[in-house]
């Protein structure tokens, strides 16, 4: 990609959403979000229902267990009967037992959709992440789209996986013990139930400063990892200049910061934790003080008392399981809305207002003129890049675009591959508009060489083609470019697995592979962009060769980063500040006194002038 | 044979690491006694007070079925020994939170002062290492792997899982003499039925571990390849590869659900595990449990606090299984950390040598020749001397080694053949820090720290912001830092301004420059710079500097037009007059 790019993209940054100063804003977390992203489990709806419905049993069966355990002591052991006692030891044993099969084969069930629905999620960001127009990457941060595709369904996973399941259990546990509370004293029940609301509120309360903590922890923690890799990637700045006192003095400067969150943190849980834990047993308290008078009244039954110590007990349970997976939850939020608004992002066919429909239908064949009539362009708002270019290219001619970074004239070849929109003015393509064009098309007759080629792990076939070709059309594409001749020395056939980025192939060998598989395309337009870089003088002459024979027959556009490329072109444009400002043949430019001159004079001297 | 003798001695260097690792923890609890003894206090506190307040709710019980209660909570009359009970169980309750709260203050809270202590170690180990050892071992992805994993796993053993230690120590103790003194036959019946939970567990976390290691290694190749799709996203549409990466990150997810399958399946058996075990204790406790009572050798009071008790001795015993096998993984850490720690320096980087004083013969190379490790020789019988203000120009194509003769000239590379004399003295004799005060050095690629333009440029050296500006003018990038929106306060790197090769050359020039060096070496560093302006900068420099030597690399020899001597690598090495 090229510097001015780069520098468009940094320039209108979207606000990062991670930073804490955002956080307040988005306090109330979106639960439509949620229930967006509950669609892609639509496919496995009753084996997850299937799975909850276990877990609720589970829940109802662990509190008639303690309702026995009661009737045990009141019924069995206080009466000194015997049989009572026996019948319910034995009924509490097989309950106990039941509910750790419910209990397991639920969880494991809804572990194993939720991980398939969440495949699913990541699926469709996947396809997204193919749909979603140029401009959106322009205006994000490279590691912000990554992040959404990876550490933001990373904690959605997290939270689907583990913390739903201990959450639905701890739900249905409240709801089955408050009922079996309510339905076995009203009175003494509601009481109870009202004594844990502080308990409630207090998570509730405290929830935002875990998440603020936990997210200044992870901010300090990249931002030190950050440093680490900085200060390893640098080393040999910090040796020559001596910065190793410097690097260290930054490097624990980091190293404290990040610490010092850690022990807020510490702080934090330190007083919270052991607080809800307290408030907890406040219905405990509440039921020995209140209900402990009762019995010595004689209002209440041992036995009954002995049931709502164990419900207590029960009880107890979900709150601190809140308080826990508090920020696991919040996290999961945030992340289903950071996920559920990629996913809504606008795509390519909304950005360009649909699809054209020219070549939609095999038979259509672009020759390759192209029409420029006053097209301005602008990344964003009136910064127009694109100022009124005007020009015609005959199908078959070749051009050479010339210019300093930043002058227009990879906008343009952009334009051309319909990476982005224009505001003003036309584009024709063999007398048609360009946005009559199917894009898919478009793109794929318009050919792009660049020297990053990009080679799978697949077969030396599948890298060069995925259409259904015969192995003869294939191999006469490789004769072409001169990929059979290397094939044939290195004992390479079309079977041949390629490895990753074709690291068992040179990078000569690797720029072949592109070059053919362009070629085998066979588009009626061809972008060249700096091709032939990196390669030593060897391959350079074979894919010199090569590139010839491509550009054939072909309406070529060569982005120049050296001038001595120039000498293959009909006709040489030099951009400056998105401005067409001299076009002509070499020999022409060369006699004008102007631009293109200065600019040859300059690359003389300096070879990477034009980069 | 040698074979042989390589194992043991891997045994011998695997046991002093081990050692390394044991006498750094053990260390630093001895520096931290005080805290570490207050912790355990702590944790004895809670726990007493987790018992305390079970067996309290026994007594109440009993109080209720009017069995005999301890003389000391016996009140005057029923209402009375009610309100001791109740602040008996009240008071526990409070002081339980109190204690609490005080294992994660003491305890718990060493966990983060150790990480950081270790997390800072590393970088105050690696600075000094060896660059053959940063190359070959210990690379990058080794030391973020050890400062990010093994520090996270290696820093619990110095807080957490001590709480767990002593937590199961004094509450499997407190808990086990509390049922011994209700119930002796009981209680050892329900020891020995218990007896398999740590044993289970410890191996389920082990598993759990090397599970939770097998996703991890999935989910990081996973990223890598979503940031891979992300940064060349442009080039797949042009080329239309987009399909092909959609289909590899589907299925590297695909493989990442598999692993995290495993991990979850194993994390999901403590169900069964721990069920089993309350289903075993419930067993026990019914069936010795409701015949004493029947035979009224046990009060029910007694039985249900038993109940609570056997419940409670389920987590420690569940817990020695985790403390067991945390302690290992963290231990495994430690060693691996402690391996970083003990790694051998580049000592020529902690020499506290001499100053470099100002001498008219500043370097006097003398037959100097140079091979990199079974390489050829790059550098063959080189001899020239170079005075004070001279400026050397080196050229020639690209790997004929230019730019490790200035590494040799600037003392960074010191395994040579023959001599290289920086005023009078060898490198050696000179303090490292000494020696790159008086030296600069402008790399060839440039590399930025991620501050702020002016840190860029001062670093360790304090300059006010007028001086940054002055030298920013010298290396002819006033007028672009003046454009960026915070000027010299604009920060650099993935949130703050990208650069253009250009300017970051200039930058590096800015940099050394900041440092006023007596002997400048340019490595090639302005190769994206336009003519115009490189033609510029190099005049300032000449004027700027005129009493620095200079040791330029260019490319082209049209670049070194200031230069009073040339040293050619395309031809003989030797050291020519400059024609101008």
């Amino acid at each position: 990609m090229s510097e001015k790019k780069k520098k468009v993209k940094k320039t209108y940054l979207k606000l990062d959403d991670q930073h804490e100063s955002n956080v307040d804003e988005n306090l109330t977390p979106d639960y439509k979000s949620l229930l967006y992203l509950l669609k892609f489990s639509s496919k496995f709806k009753w084996k997850i229902i299937l799975s909850l419905v276990l877990l609720v049993s589970t829940s109802i069966i662990v509190i008639v267990s303690a309702r026995a355990m009661g009737h045990l002591v009141d019924q069995g052991l206080i009466p000194n009967d015997f049989d009572k006692a026996w019948f319910y030891a034995g009924l509490i044993l097989g309950l106990e037992v039941f509910a750790i099969f419910t209990g397991w084969v639920g969880r494991s069930l809804l572990a194993k959709y939720s991980l398939s629905s969440i495949y699913e999620i990541r699926k469709g960001l996947f396809r997204h992440v193919q749909l979603l127009p140029m401009t959106y990457y322009d205006t994000q941060p490279q590691g912000r789209v990554v992040t959404r595709i990876t550490h933001d369904v990373e904690s959605l996973e997290q939270f689907f996986t583990s913390s739903l399941g201990r959450l639905f259990n701890a739900l249905f546990m409240t709801i089955v013990a408050s009922s079996a509370m309510l339905a076995t004293d009203l009175k003494l029940g509601s009481i109870l139930i009202v004594s844990m609301i502080p308990a409630a509120l207090f998570v509730f309360g405290t929830r935002n400063m875990v998440r603020r903590i936990n997210r200044k922890m992870s901010r300090l923690n990249s931002a030190l990892n950050a440093k680490l890799s900085e200060y390893i990637n640098g080393i040999e700045v910090i040796r020559s200049f001596g910065l190793e006192r410097w690097s260290k003095d930054n490097y624990d400067r980091a190293v404290d910061e990040h610490l010092n969150s850690t022990l807020d943190a510490n702080l934090l849980f330190s007083w919270s934790r052991p607080l809800v834990s307290f408030l907890c047993t406040l219905p405990l308290i509440g039921l020995v003080w209140f209900g402990g008078q009762a019995v010595l009244t004689g209002a209440m039954g041992v036995g009954l008392f002995v049931t709502f110590v164990r419900y207590c007990e029960r009880f107890f349970m979900p709150i601190m399981v809140l308080a826990r997976e508090i920020h696991v939850i919040q996290q999961a939020f945030t992340s289903a809305e950071r996920v559920a608004n990629f996913l809504r992002e606008e795509d390519e066919y909304v950005y360009f207002d649909g699809n054209g429909e020219l070549g939609g239908d095999a038979d259509f064949n672009l020759q390759g003129k192209i029409e420029f009539r006053d097209v301005w362009m602008a990344y964003q708002d009136e910064n127009y890049v694109l100022k009124g270019l005007n020009f015609t290219i005959h199908s078959g001619e070749k051009i050479g675009l010339v210019g300093t970074t930043g002058c227009g004239k990879t906008t343009t070849v952009s334009l051309i591959s319909r990476l982005y929109e224009f505001q003003r003015g036309e584009i024709i393509l063999d007398d048609h508009n360009i946005r009559y064009y199917d894009r898919e098309f478009l793109r794929k007759r318009v050919g792009f060489v660049s020297q990053d080629a990009i080679i799978f792990r697949a077969t030396l076939r599948n890298n060069l083609t995925t259409d259904n070709l015969s192995d003869e059309v294939i191999l006469e594409g490789c004769q072409k470019t001169g990929l059979y001749d290397i094939m044939r020395k290195s004992g390479m056939t079309l079977d041949t697995l390629i490895l990753e980025g074709g690291s068992n192939l040179s990078i000569g060998e690797r720029q072949l592979v592109a070059l053919t598989r362009v070629l085998l395309r066979n588009p009626a337009i061809l972008v060249l962009d700096e091709a032939t870089a990196n390669i030593d003088p060897y391959f350079e002459r074979i894919i010199h060769t090569a590139v010839d024979k491509i550009m054939e027959e072909r309406t070529c556009l060569m982005i120049a980063h050296r001038l001595d490329t120039l000498d293959h072109c009909d006709r040489i444009f030099v951009f400056e500040k998105g401005e067409l400002i001299q076009h002509g043949t070499r020999d022409q430019l060369m006699q004008m006194d102007g631009h293109f001159r200065n600019l040859h004079e300059a690359a003389k001297k300096n070879p990477h002038l034009l980069n | 044979m040698p074979e042989a003798s390589e194992t043991s001695e891997n045994f011998e260097t695997n046991d002093l690491l081990k050692k390394e690792a044991r006498r750094l923890w053990w260390d630093y609890i001895m520096e931290h006694k005080t805290m570490y003894v207050l912790g355990a206090l702590m944790v004895v506190l809670t726990n007493g007070m987790q018992v305390l307040s079970t067996r309290v709710m026994g007594w109440i019980l009993d109080f209720f079925t009017n069995k005999p209660l301890p003389k000391v909570m016996t009140g005057i009359d029923r209402l009375d020994t009610f309100y001791i009970l109740f602040g008996i169980m009240f008071g526990s309750k409070v002081l339980l939170t109190v204690g609490r709260f005080g294992w994660r203050m003491t305890l718990a809270r060493q966990t983060h002062f150790a990480g950081g202590m270790l997390r800072s170690r590393v970088w105050d180990k690696v600075r000094f290492f060896k660059q053959e050892d940063l190359a070959n071992k210990w690379t990058k992805g080794v030391l973020m792997n050890a400062s990010t994993s093994d520090v996270g796993s290696g820093r619990f053993i110095f807080g957490f899982t001590l709480v767990a230690v002593f937590d199961v120590l004094f509450l499997g103790v407190l808990t086990l003499v509390t049922m011994f003194l209700i119930n002796v036959p009981l209680t050892l019946m329900s020891l020995v039925v218990m007896i398999f939970l740590p044993i289970a567990v410890k191996k389920l976390s082990e598993l759990e571990i090397k599970r939770y290691g097998d996703a991890q290694d999935k989910l990081s190749d996973f990223n890598d390849i979503s940031s891979q799709v992300i940064s060349t996203i442009r080039l797949q549409r042009l080329t239309q590869t987009g399909h092909y990466w959609e289909q590899r990150l589907k299925k590297s997810a695909k493989d990442y659900q598999n692993k995290r399958y495993e991990l979850l399946k194993t994390s999901l058996r403590y169900i069964p595990v721990m069920g089993s075990s309350s289903v075993v204790s419930y067993t026990v406790l019914f069936v010795m449990g409701i015949t004493a009572v029947v035979n009224g050798s046990l009060s029910i009071g007694d039985f249900v606090a038993m109940q609570g008790l056997i419940f409670l001795l389920q987590d420690p015993l569940m817990e020695l299984g985790f403390i067991i096998s945390e302690m290992k993984k963290g231990f495994t850490s430690l060693e691996r950390l402690s391996e970083i720690y003990t790694t051998e320096n580049d000592e020529t980087l902690l020499i506290e040598g001499d100053e470099v004083n100002d001498a008219n013969e500043l370097l006097k190379i003398n037959d100097l020749s140079f091979a990199y490790a079974d390489g050829p020789k790059i550098i063959k019988d080189l001899s020239f001397t170079l005075n004070r203000g001279d400026r050397l120009g080196i050229t020639g194509k690209i790997g004929t080694g230019k730019s490790t003769l200035v590494k040799i000239l600037s003392g960074l590379i010191r395994n040579y053949e023959g001599e290289v004399v920086l005023a009078g003295k060898s490198f050696d004799q000179y303090g490292h820090v000494n020696l790159r005060k008086y030296i600069g050095h402008v790399h060839q690629k440039p590399f930025l720290f991620a501050e702020s333009i002016k840190n860029n440029i001062t670093m360790d050296v304090k300059l006010s912001d007028d001086e940054v500006w002055r030298i920013l003018e010298v290396s002819g990038l006033s007028k672009d830092v003046k454009e960026f929106p915070d000027g010299i306060d604009t920060p650099l790197g993935e949130w703050g301004i990208n650069l253009s090769g250009g300017q970051k050359q200039r930058l590096t020039i800015a940099r050394a420059l900041a440092r006023k060096p007596k002997l400048l070496f340019l490595d090639d560093c302005l190769s994206a710079v336009d003519t115009v302006t490189e033609e510029q900068i190099l005049r300032n420099l000449d004027k700027e500097l005129e009493d620095t030597t200079l040791v330029w690399v260019a490319h082209r020899k049209s670049t070194l037009k200031y230069c009073n001597k040339i040293l050619d690598f395309d031809n003989e090495q030797h050291v020519e007059a400059a024609h101008v």
